[in-house]
């Protein structure tokens, strides 16, 4: 139940400005605890901005490779909408709590694929994960898999073991059903689905899915697609899940939450940077990132079972913030 | 330094390996009382035995327990990790039903029953109200903390369940509990499953032994159609096409009443609805709550007196005297009138 999930309670924020605040403190962080190290000029860091422009473009990179996935599943073409927002979702709450420059958003995205595979139960083995990957041979096979595997447990932290999204497919799907009972002149509620479908898909490219309930942003996406469509499901809206509080706050919230997340759909498509400016990105990203995580020394983690090692200290927001 | 992570925990020992996980009992630092917790330390291996990385029973038993709160049902207190390893902390259970059942000094009464029912059913009605299925009750399974509560456990094959396009696995649950829709192959089953395990739980209460100890898959059916009959198209509709289905000879059944000569016409009843074969038929965890059986007399047994065995009465006794449980961590969970008994 959303109600009484972990999302609601620690991954539903009020705002934006509480999600500019978080990524503006992991960024300070990272930068008081590495710069005895790195010894960097203030603008050679990546700025919070910057740093968000970074994992929005390989939260872009995630989102297409998901889509060129190979399934090796009999029957199966294309992995589930929901192992995809899953695998976002993942992405999104990582670096709301690590900075970009901490571990390597390539493989993080990964990693957040992988671990949602095995969270929504679309069992994919490792190895045939990777492949994915195009690896050119066997060593770099293996090389891939010890990577993706070494990040399972600093991302599942850092997600503070809350592994469970409620996702806007399953509302989705059961608001067309009802639509299909209740809403007059919409007995074939079936052609709502493909632009809904192609709606979410520009949700989880915003914030959107870290702001409002899976329910809420299901019933935008059937709305825009009805307008796309040239039906209206607003008779519905007032008249089945409104009915007496046209005036109610709750009302006049969701006209509120909903006007949001279009708006927030509509500048979904400058999210992703243009790649001249990601190329400035990665080659200042280079010099400021965490040396002690690069791709060759996470791997090496994997194999040093100490019983007294500490809590993995990487993520660096622990004591900062508790929401 | 901040009691976070292992540094929470005082460790008092070992108390068991299972394949993928070492379990050590130990104290809570951060808890006034001292709490008494389970820690299980998930094995991540190396490379090699974990080829697929953090086990994938144990990352299903986090994702589920992180958002189920309720009185019947084992708390996931705190997860942890550590560079290469991930450590679940849960309630310490005292003990299961199974080894309830199986100590021959202990006396199980009509009131005990219900007690242990209504813990089990009311754990199951939340389950299942959440969209998830347990899929493996058992005694084993119904664990019993040092208050006499009643838990469900092992969330290891526990599954969300709601999605209608998905097919589920019938490789689920131990043989001795599973449904006869599971052992005709269903692909699309639902919380029948776990009810129909309640009911073969509630009877080897009553009994002190399994009902449908079945030796194998054949053998459990023909087990459940000698007791139930063989099910027809009336009372089963389309059984038949199930993907295993396979046709066994007639069998009348047994009437329950015969089966438990002790037991009231209510549990007799609460029995029959359980143990329905058409699972669409078969009542839900709400609807047996809302049977006769659990409003009429005997009154079911308050946790604190319910049996327990002798090195865990021991137990419990020293943590009541210490102040460790007692009336006001029991305060929410049982009526005051049991707790003012109790402490005097």
């Amino acid at each position: 139940m959303f109600h009484t999930s972990t999302q609601r309670e620690h991954w539903t924020f009020s705002s934006k400005d509480d999600l500019f605040t978080l990524r503006e403190r992991v960024n300070e962080n990272y930068r008081s605890k590495m710069s005895s190290r790195l010894k960097l000029g203030p603008s050679q860091w990546l700025a919070p901005d910057e740093e968000l422009k970074y994992i929005k473009y390989y939260e872009g990179r995630l989102q297409s490779f998901c889509n060129h996935f190979k399934v090796p599943v009999k029957n199966i073409f294309s992995l589930p909408p929901t192992v995809k927002a899953t695998a976002i979702v993942y992405f999104k709450r990582f670096y709301l709590r690590t900075s970009a420059m901490e571990y390597n958003p390539r493989f993080v995205a990964f990693a957040c694929l992988w671990l949602a595979t095995k969270v929504e139960e679309f069992n994919v083995s490792i190895t045939e994960f990777v492949e994915n990957l195009q690896p050119k041979d066997q060593d770099e096979c293996t090389h891939f898999e010890d990577i993706i595997l070494s990040l399972e447990l600093p991302i599942i932290h850092a997600l503070k073991y809350h592994l469970t999204i409620h996702n806007p497919y399953r509302p989705l799907e059961g608001f067309l059903i009802d639509l299909r009972a209740r809403c007059e002149g919409l007995q074939n509620s079936d052609i709502l689905r493909q632009n809904a479908y192609a709606f979410l898909d520009k949700v989880f490219r915003t914030d959107v899915p870290l702001l409002h309930p899976p329910s809420v942003i299901a019933i935008a996406a059937c709305r825009q697609s009805a307008s796309e469509n040239k039906v209206s499901i607003d008779q519905y809206i007032l008249g089945k899940l409104f009915p007496d509080s046209k005036e109610s706050p709750e009302y006049e919230h969701f006209k509120t939450a909903i006007k949001k997340i279009r708006s927030a759909v509509k500048k979904s498509d400058k999210e992703i940077p243009a790649p001249e400016v990601v190329g400035q990105l990665k080659a200042k990203w280079e010099r400021c990132r965490n040396p002690d995580l690069t791709d060759e020394k996470l791997v090496q983690f994997v194999d040093d079972d100490d019983d007294a090692a500490p809590v993995v200290e990487t993520i660096s927001m622990d004591d900062l913030v508790d929401f | 330094m901040a009691l976070v992570g292992s540094r929470r925990y005082e460790r008092i020992n070992f108390l068991g390996e299972g394949t993928f996980a070492t379990v050590y009992k130990a104290k809570d630092l951060l808890d006034p009382h001292g709490r008494i917790v389970a820690i299980k330390k998930i094995k991540l291996g190396d490379r090699r035995e974990a080829r697929d990385g953090i086990n994938r029973t144990a990352l299903r038993e986090i994702k589920l327990l992180q958002e189920l709160k309720h009185e019947n049902i084992i708390e996931l207190v705190d997860v942890f990790g550590q560079k290469s390893n991930i450590s679940l902390v849960l309630d310490f259970m005292e003990t299961d039903l199974a080894d309830l059942i199986r100590d021959n000094n202990i006396m199980i009464t009509p009131s005990h029953t219900k007690a242990f029912l209504i813990a089990t059913l009311r754990g199951l009605e939340y389950l299942h109200k959440n969209f998830v299925l347990h899929r493996d009750l058992k005694p084993d399974n119904l664990l019993i903390d040092i208050q006499g509560v009643v838990k469900l456990g092992d969330f290891g094959l526990a599954k969300a369940f709601g999605s209608p396009s998905r097919e589920l696995t019938h490789q689920v649950v131990t043989r001795w509990y599973r449904c006869p829709e599971l052992m005709f192959g269903a692909r699309q089953y639902s919380t029948g499953i776990d009810i129909w395990s309640v009911g073969c739980i509630a009877a080897e209460l009553l009994r002190r032994s399994a009902l449908l100890p079945g030796a194998s898959d054949l053998d459990q059916l023909s087990k459940i159609f000698d007791v139930f009959g063989t099910p027809t198209q009336e009372n089963w509709p389309n059984h038949n096409l199930l993907p295993d289905y396979c046709e066994f000879r007639f069998c009348p059944g047994i009437p329950l009443r015969d089966i438990f000569t002790a037991a009231g016409n209510d549990l007799i009843e609460l029995l029959q609805g359980m143990f329905l074969l058409n699972p669409a038929k078969r009542l839900d965890a709400a609807q047996c709550l809302q049977l006769p059986y659990f409003s009429n007399d005997p009154p079911p047994t308050p946790p604190l007196e319910l049996p327990l065995p002798q090195k865990c009465k021991v137990e419990q006794e020293k943590a009541l005297k210490s102040g460790r449980i007692g009336k006001r961590k029991l305060g929410d969970a049982i009526d005051s009138k049991i707790a003012k008994r109790l402490f005097f």
